[in-house]
């Protein structure tokens, strides 16, 4: 073939081109540390970058929320810790109220301390964590219960409280309509997603601490039911107390108290098992994430050595054709006429 | 000796050409000139004929035209992939993944900030971030809308470009080939013109694919391999009878205002608006002309954008008759678009083609993004009884002072109209954050504020926003089966629960995301493939310009070569002369003294 002097160089400039165009890829992964940087470098590797990144962005979001869960959780357990220790101090004094020798200064002793009682548990259901009352369901910026003082018998009372500050009617018809909507709020409970698909409820709503179940098979709720004959366990006892009548002190409120503390230990075992599966979720969350950023890693990051081996190699071909190139594209005839 | 004289002139001349463009190197074709035989009766008796010399008898060019056709051919096939490749490496950064500040991330994040609403809602921090991240959402779908509209627009401005180009490059190689014609009359041959013909028609076949066919005295008539049904497709015309073609520029196609229907073909009519030659700096070149056309049709011309054109750039029909009388309306068999199969020009439709389904693909995940997001946000299927769309239609949209919707039921109404280009969050919300409805009954009431029934901390119904991340719909649907809101429903073949919460999958649908990502996923496969045949055509093309260059090229080695040679025969020459002077000179002064 017929060789021309532009023939060289053309082909020479082509080369070296593609030479730099190389080597400028190399560069740029090298600087960036990533293999790809717009979708026709590797188009399944895009994709696939795309959809890993925003499996881990969902992901963070997930262990985001199972963090303030479990902080809500734990928040909730030492609440239901303080409510049970509460409860079993009414106990003890109900026990020591049968004593025969109590006179009826001591029964109004225990009386104080029970009303003191009362006032301290209003208290701890109205724990706020975040701004939010744990025990308020999905009305969260207002105090679930609140005391009163009962006018005839000097007695605290504990009952839900309304947004405007008002005893809530909790009887199945109230006479203000939006009574029964936030009584409903207070017993919903706050559910949220831990990972896709899965949702949990994770609060206790004063409600459940307040209604439990005896072991004669009814119904028992600490708060008095409005419009009801028989008064709320709390207030059954004061009353107790006021009117001496032991009998009904160590036999059915006794045991109705003990109910209680039972209910509330079984709120408790619930929110520890629920702050178990959070560490579970916690970690598995964890797990998935290095899993996921590791195939991220392993699908963008470039390797080091592997691409430095080609910058050598492309460069040893670059300065090759240099040098070469250099030397042909100088020498012609003339250098010898 | 003038014969050596030529031939070192034209060494001479190829050496000072050795670097332009579309130079054929040229050789002097020596022949001995005719033999003197002696006019005797007893030629027998003589050596026999006496050869006279030599002259020069033609000057040619080296050229091989089959390899002119290939590279004519590859060149065209380049031009097309290497304008794909560099719109469609526009079209890439314009969406730049993947990368933090794409639209997929944007995307994620805006799930995300449902997911912190869901915790807490009573919080007006992170309403007003759900409120943000959205506004950022369609703001970046709004952007890439823009600049891919941008995009196609740069490239109708390239088209007209070409068109000016083309136009510029057949008239000169008309002039070229009436010169020739000229020279070869008297015998000559142009060489010198016929590389700078040939040099145009390179360039040409870069714009589309043509055919060049010779005719007599050198002359030659340039035409289109796709003709589009024309009679005379000839744009340059050896024999210059006023028939030769031309292109014209389409600057505008647009509904006839009020709209009309063609009676005769039942189709809507346009008015289209084109410049003559491309060049739209003389008012007098712009003309007018009405057709009816289809929807379809009329977006095949707005991607198109070249019709042929006669020799004064007036629009012609398949016969070359003129299509230009006022208040006729055109049909779009008579109207002929220039649709080349290879070469930029082709490379310009097919981007423009690319770029509207980018386009539509991005108005399919805005109006997903909102008729799902706007269905869960009000748990109704019917944008008119939603007291507080979330996604509305900023083309339609007005606000009051204080940044409360003033047309809702326009609003409702154009929620069907949403696309990538007019998202917006509702500015009430942006303003408001508290009304985000984010509560397990908000499906019962117009507003956030008139749901009594549920506390402030329930966030059931922003959990289920969230969840439309991973629902699956059928979002190629969007534009046929799924038009309005409601239609996810029934056409589209997605579940809602009484309380719009629950939204089930589509089984053959894909997330939002994960429609995007396909989309980010086609881009990638064409823009590689572009790479692809553009390295492949350099490669090829490379290869032809090699074997051409062979042949027509200038080899300085050979030239000096040359020249010696001829240098050798002129002093050679030189020498018999002063021999024979000498002898002369043995006679004249030797012999009389």
């Amino acid at each position: 073939m017929r060789v021309t002097n532009q023939m060289l160089s053309n082909n020479f400039m082509r080369d070296v081109n593609t030479n730099l165009e190389n080597m400028s890829k190399l560069q740029t992964q090298m600087t960036t540390g990533k293999e790809i940087q717009k979708p026709s470098d590797d188009p399944y590797k895009v994709s696939r970058v795309l959809q890993i990144n925003s499996d881990i962005s969902s992901n963070v979001q997930y262990s985001q929320n199972i963090k303030d869960t479990t902080n809500w959780l734990d928040t909730t357990d030492t609440a239901l810790g303080q409510v049970g220790d509460v409860l079993t101090r009414v106990n003890e004094l109900l026990v020591s109220s049968g004593d025969a020798a109590y006179g009826t200064d001591e029964k109004q002793a225990i009386k104080n301390e029970i009303n003191q009682k009362i006032g301290e548990l209003s208290q701890i259901m109205n724990t706020n964590y975040d701004g939010k009352y744990v025990f308020g369901g999905t009305r969260a910026t207002t105090k679930p219960v609140s005391t009163q003082t009962d006018a005839t018998t000097g007695n605290t009372v504990l009952s839900f409280n309304a947004r405007d500050g008002h005893v809530i009617d909790n009887s199945s018809s109230p006479t203000i309509a939006q009574d029964a909507n936030e009584y409903s709020m207070i017993k919903a409970n706050l559910s949220v997603e831990i990972s896709q698909g899965v949702s949990i409820d994770y609060s206790v709503s004063a409600d459940e601490i307040n209604k439990f179940s005896t072991s004669s098979g009814g119904t028992v709720s600490l708060i008095d039911v409005a419009g009801s004959s028989t008064k709320g366990l709390l207030n059954r006892i004061t009353d107790d107390l006021d009117s001496n009548n032991t009998s009904s002190l160590t036999g059915q409120d006794l045991s109705d108290i003990k109910d209680a503390i039972t209910n509330v230990l079984k709120l408790r075992s619930e929110v520890g098992a629920k702050s178990n599966r959070m560490s579970d979720a916690q970690s598995k969350n964890e797990d998935e994430n290095n899993n996921m950023t590791a195939m991220l890693s392993q699908t963008e990051d470039i390797d080091i050595t592997q691409k430095t081996m080609e910058y050598a190699n492309m460069q040893t071909v670059y300065t090759a054709s240099l040098q070469t190139s250099s030397k042909v594209l100088q020498k012609t005839l003339l250098d010898y006429l | 000796m003038s014969v050596q004289q030529k031939a070192i002139d034209i060494t001479s001349h190829n050496i000072s050409n050795a670097n332009t463009d579309g130079y054929s190197r040229q050789h002097a074709v020596i022949e001995t000139t005719t033999p003197y035989t002696m006019p005797a009766t007893n030629a027998a008796m003589g050596a026999g004929q006496l050869g006279t010399g030599a002259q020069v008898s033609a000057i040619e060019r080296y050229r091989d035209t089959f390899i002119d056709y290939q590279i004519r051919t590859q060149t065209s096939t380049k031009g097309q992939y290497d304008t794909i490749q560099t719109q469609l490496g526009e079209v890439e950064s314009i969406f730049n993944e993947p990368s933090d500040t794409g639209l997929s991330t944007l995307m994620s994040n805006f799930f995300n900030s449902w997911q912190e609403l869901a915790k807490a809602p009573d919080s007006s921090n992170s309403r007003t971030v759900v409120a943000q991240q959205s506004a950022a959402l369609a703001d970046e779908l709004n952007s890439q809308y823009n600049q891919l509209t941008k995009l196609k627009e740069n490239a109708q401005t390239e088209v007209k470009n070409s068109i000016v180009d083309i136009n510029s490059q057949l008239k000169q190689i008309d002039q070229l080939n009436q010169q020739i014609k000229a020279v070869s009359v008297s015998g000559n041959k142009a060489n010198d013109l016929m590389d700078k013909r040939d040099l145009l028609l390179d360039q040409l076949s870069s714009s589309f694919n043509i055919n060049v066919s010779n005719t007599s005295l050198d002359g030659i008539n340039v035409s289109p391999v796709d003709t589009s049904g024309i009679a005379s497709p000839n744009m340059v015309n050896s024999v210059e009878d006023g028939t030769q073609k031309t292109l014209s520029y389409i600057s505008d196609i647009q509904p006839v205002v009020p709209s009309t229907i063609d009676p005769a073909t039942g189709n809507p009519e346009y008015t289209i608006t084109y410049y003559s030659f491309g060049d739209t700096s003389k008012a007098a070149n712009r003309q007018t002309l009405t057709i009816a056309a289809t929807a379809a049709e009329a977006k095949t011309i707005d991607e198109n954008r070249t019709i042929w054109t006669d020799s004064n750039g007036i629009a012609v029909d398949s016969t070359g008759a003129q299509i230009n009388q006022p208040g006729t309306v055109y049909n779009t068999s008579q109207l002929k678009l220039f649709q080349p199969s290879d070469g930029q020009m082709k490379g310009y439709t097919v981007v423009q083609q690319d770029v509207d389904n980018y386009i539509d693909q991005l108005n399919s995940v805005a109006k997903v993004l909102a008729f799902s997001v706007n269905t869960i946000h009000s748990g109704v299927t019917d944008p008119a009884s939603d007291g507080m769309p979330f996604f509305v239609n900023s083309d339609v949209a007005q606000y009051d002072a204080n940044g409360v919707m003033s047309n809702p039921t326009a609003i409702a109404a154009a929620e069907q109209d949403i696309t990538a280009a007019n998202i917006s969050v509702n500015k009430q919300i942006i303003t408001d954050p508290s009304q985000i409805k984010t509560r397990t009954n908000d499906y019962k009431y117009q507003t956030e504020s008139d749901n009594l029934e549920d506390g402030e901390a329930d966030g059931a119904r922003a959990t289920a926003i969230a969840g439309l991340a991973n629902t699956l719909i059928k979002i190629s649907d969007v534009g046929s089966a799924i038009n309005v809101r409601s239609d996810l429903f029934s056409t589209g073949e997605n579940t809602i629960s009484a309380d719009g919460m629950t939204m089930g999958n589509n089984a053959s649908g894909t997330t939002i995301e994960g429609y995007f990502k396909d989309t980010i996923d086609k881009l990638g496969v064409q823009s590689q493939e572009a790479q692809r045949m553009v390295t492949n055509q350099d490669t090829l093309l490379s290869n032809f310009q090699n074997s051409k260059a062979s042949i027509s090229g200038v080899s300085l080695d050979e030239e000096m070569a040359n020249l010696i040679q001829y240098q050798h025969a002129y002093q050679a020459n030189a020498k018999v002369i002063s021999t024979i002077d000498s002898l002369l000179d043995v006679v004249i002064n030797g012999l009389k003294k």
